[in-house]
């Protein structure tokens, strides 16, 4: 007794108070925040602001709050259709996940998104990068659970005890932050930033149960302990139907393509079907393809190809060829260019729809300058006129 | 389609069962002091045993390329076989500490056991369901097959120009080592011995990697309370990107079941300074480094707070320096090191680092 009164009195103990009420709060919070965007079927971390935004101003369901209203019509104000893509202007009321990709593809074209792969990486803004990007190990809830944000408070409580710690520990925490800063260097790739995943559970869950071994907090280690769970399990059901409808539908093992082909089952999926066709085709070795960043053409088939990128938004088509770049085609110029280097005849092109958005003018070129010979799912094989 | 599944299975007995026997016996021999509990003994063994079948087979397409299948799957055998020799008198030591342990966390902690052992054969059977019913649809993944695919038939690995094959014109966009594309050129050479087909044990490697790192959390928080070590792993199996990367086939596990087993040597070797602890640090470092640049990077950082930390003489400690360096290198660093002095990919990535840095200065 006489050592908790001891306790009481220090100022570690208010610390640990202190830091684990801010924690409670947070993760009532978080509970809270959760549960909401469930019930209200909203999947706030699914759309981005202003894609919500845009919804709700083309679909006229604003919700009712002043200033989400004022953003609405601040974006009417700023929101044009694009004359090259009429089609993108027709809004069901019912918004399908295909249309509110169209609407992120017309925001880009009007420049509201600067960069697709950014916004496909969910760090298309400032605060987004820094969130969702530099500090994306700790608050990139949809890919790396609501928990991570936990080790920010629980290491600073580690270092105003580092006097008491081990050496290991020193070690421990010490490794925690340089690799933290290293990861921070490289904020567009989530997968980076799940490389301390385990670590960081570890760290959190060490110290809890350091905190929690408090005399005075071991009565509510059972709440709190429980609380967490709730939220690890309240997360990854949310992040499951997420994932699970950005991947069309593949973690339930039921892949389906945009253009919801009925036969697209796991057997008879687009990538087996597609390439049974290539590999069916009659063979010649100076009967190039190029492949639109589908590594997979490299994987399940043979033939030839030229590895390129159609992303850019205007400008040459790039291949790689040895240690160079050569130029296969330009959109702008017009120009297919079919034998770009000795030995090679470029007749096909494989491309996958999935890209479209990238490159729409490309999209236009390949209209113009090809047939369509074979798709399959999202893939598309033309033959060069 | 059964004899594919039967090839692999057989496959991945023999690599992910057998060989991690071996590799768990000849560290058992070495292990005079039994600084290595049992599960940190297997749990490590099991990671390593399937990258020394990669780096075995990286060495040999450097050193000795263009053979056959048959050849490098033989030598493959012959090291581990070798190693059994090596460790053979204490098969019996080993086997019977294993079933007493085992025997006494069933009787002591009948809950927790029966709760593991259903865990893991609930765990094995999903693992296989998804391997055998999901193909691979990632570009990242399909690079990496690729250029298993290339290497097993090429059948040589050639620094000077090795990243673009002028014959199909599959360009290998990454940095990183080949350890893990590597599965994929063993997996072929198997299939060629055995005549099946399919890439089963490459999808495999992903689920292999992750029940580890999800074990390895659990034994290293078990031993604080046993609670929240199960909140923990169920937090990380939870975890949606972690969850999901079972599914994708990358190469995350694999990098970072390296990461979580290297730290956690080097955490206990700073505590305990052991001679085989040092060693076992630096070739999980090495398997670390080569799985991803990252991982290099990680490496070094590992083995600058090794120098900081160590309890050792300031003699022993520069001795230890100098054999985990080694043992980083040979294990797997020794690829970034071949790609600047024979290669260019790296040259050319710090080129281009550089006039991106000269660039902002501007």
């Amino acid at each position: 007794m006489a050592q908790t009164a001891m306790e009481i009195n220090t100022g570690k103990f208010k610390v640990i108070t202190g830091i684990s009420i801010i924690g409670c709060i947070f993760l009532a919070y978080l509970v809270v925040f959760n549960v909401y965007s469930i019930i209200n079927n909203t999947d706030v971390s699914e759309l981005s602001l202003p894609e919500y935004i845009a919804v709700s101003a083309l679909t006229e369901e604003s919700p009712n709050n002043a200033a989400f209203k004022q953003q609405i019509s601040l974006l009417k104000k700023y929101y044009h259709p694009d004359p090259m893509h009429p089609e993108y202007l027709y809004i069901d009321p019912n918004v399908s996940e295909e249309q509110k990709i169209l609407i992120k593809d017309n925001l880009i074209s009007l420049g509201y998104y600067s960069d697709l792969s950014s916004t496909d990486r969910d760090v298309e803004t400032d605060g987004k990068m820094f969130f969702n990007g530099n500090l994306g190990q700790f608050f990139r809830f949809k890919l790396l659970g609501n928990l991570n944000w936990l080790a920010i408070p629980l290491l600073l409580y580690g270092i105003v005890t580092i006097r008491k710690r081990k050496r290991w520990e020193i070690a421990f925490f010490l490794y925690y932050i340089v690799s933290v800063i290293l990861i921070f260097k490289d904020p567009y790739n989530y997968r980076y930033q799940m490389t301390n995943q385990p670590i960081t559970l570890a760290l959190i869950f060490y110290l809890i149960n350091e905190i929690t071994s408090n005399v005075f907090i071991r009565k509510y280690k059972s709440i709190i302990l429980v609380s967490i769970l709730i939220l690890v399990l309240i997360n990854s059901f949310k992040a499951f139907i997420v994932l699970n409808k950005e991947n069309n539908n593949y973690l339930t093992g039921n892949i389906s393509t945009e253009n919801k082909d009925k036969e697209s089952q796991l057997k008879d999926h687009p990538t087996k079907t597609i390439f049974d066709f290539i590999n069916n085709m009659p063979s010649n070795s100076h009967e190039w393809f190029v492949v639109n960043n589908l590594s997979e053409f490299y994987y399940y088939t043979d033939k030839p190809g030229l590895y390129c990128w159609f992303g850019n938004w205007m400008g040459a088509v790039t291949c790689y060829w040895e240690n160079n770049k050569i130029v296969v085609m330009n959109p702008d110029s017009d120009t297919i260019d079919k034998t770009p280097t000795p030995g090679i005849n470029i007749k096909y092109i494989l491309h996958n729809t999935k890209y479209d958005a990238y490159n729409n003018k490309m999209v236009e070129f390949l209209r113009r300058r090809t047939d369509i010979i074979y798709t399959a799912g999202d893939y598309v094989i033309y033959q060069i006129k | 389609m059964f004899y594919n599944f039967l090839s692999y299975l057989i496959l991945l007995y023999i690599i992910n069962v057998l060989f991690t026997g071996i590799v768990a016996l000849f560290i058992y021999t070495l292990d005079k002091k039994k600084v290595l509990s049992l599960p940190q003994l297997y749990l490590i063994s099991a990671a390593i045993a399937p990258s020394i079948c990669s780096l075995l087979i990286y060495y040999l397409l450097i050193l000795i390329p263009k053979q056959s299948s048959l050849f490098y799957v033989s030598v493959v055998f012959a090291v581990f076989t070798y190693l059994l020799i090596i460790g053979r008198k204490n098969l019996h030591k080993l086997r019977d500490s294993t079933l007493t342990f085992l025997q006494e966390k069933k009787k002591t902690e009948p809950k927790i056991f029966l709760f593991i052992a259903s865990a893991l054969t609930i765990f094995f059977l999903a693992w296989q369901i998804i391997v055998v019913k999901i193909p691979i649809i990632r570009h990242d993944t399909f690079e990496y097959g690729t250029w298993g695919k290339v290497l097993s038939e090429r059948k040589q690995i050639n620094y000077s120009n090795q990243r673009f094959d002028p014959t199909t014109g599959f360009y290998f966009v990454g940095l990183h080592g080949m350890n893990f594309p590597i599965f994929g050129t063993w997996e072929r050479f198997w299939n060629d011995i055995t005549s099946s087909q399919g890439d089963y044990y490459f999808r495999s490697v992903t689920g292999w990697y992750w029940i580890i790192i999800v074990l390895e959390l659990l034994y290293w928080l078990m031993k604080k309370d046993k609670v929240i070590a199960f909140i923990a792993a169920t937090a990380l199996v939870l975890t949606p990107a972690f969850g999901a990367s079972l599914l994708y086939y990358h190469l995350d596990t694999y990098r970072i079941a390296f990461l979580v087993i290297t730290l956690s040597l080097l955490l206990q070797v700073i505590e305990k300074p052991n001679r085989l602890l040092v060693l076992l640090f630096g070739i999980s470092g090495g398997f670390m480094a080569n799985a991803h640049s990252l991982g290099f990077a990680l490496a070094g950082i590992l083995f600058i707070l090794y120098g900081l930390f160590s309890r050792e003489s300031i003699k022993n400690k520069i001795i230890n320096l100098l054999i985990i360096g080694i043992l980083i290198l040979v294990f797997g660093a020794v690829h970034y090191l071949f790609d600047i002095l024979f290669g260019d990919v790296w040259v050319t990535w710090l080129k281009l680092q550089w006039k991106l840095i000269q660039e902002s200065l501007k």
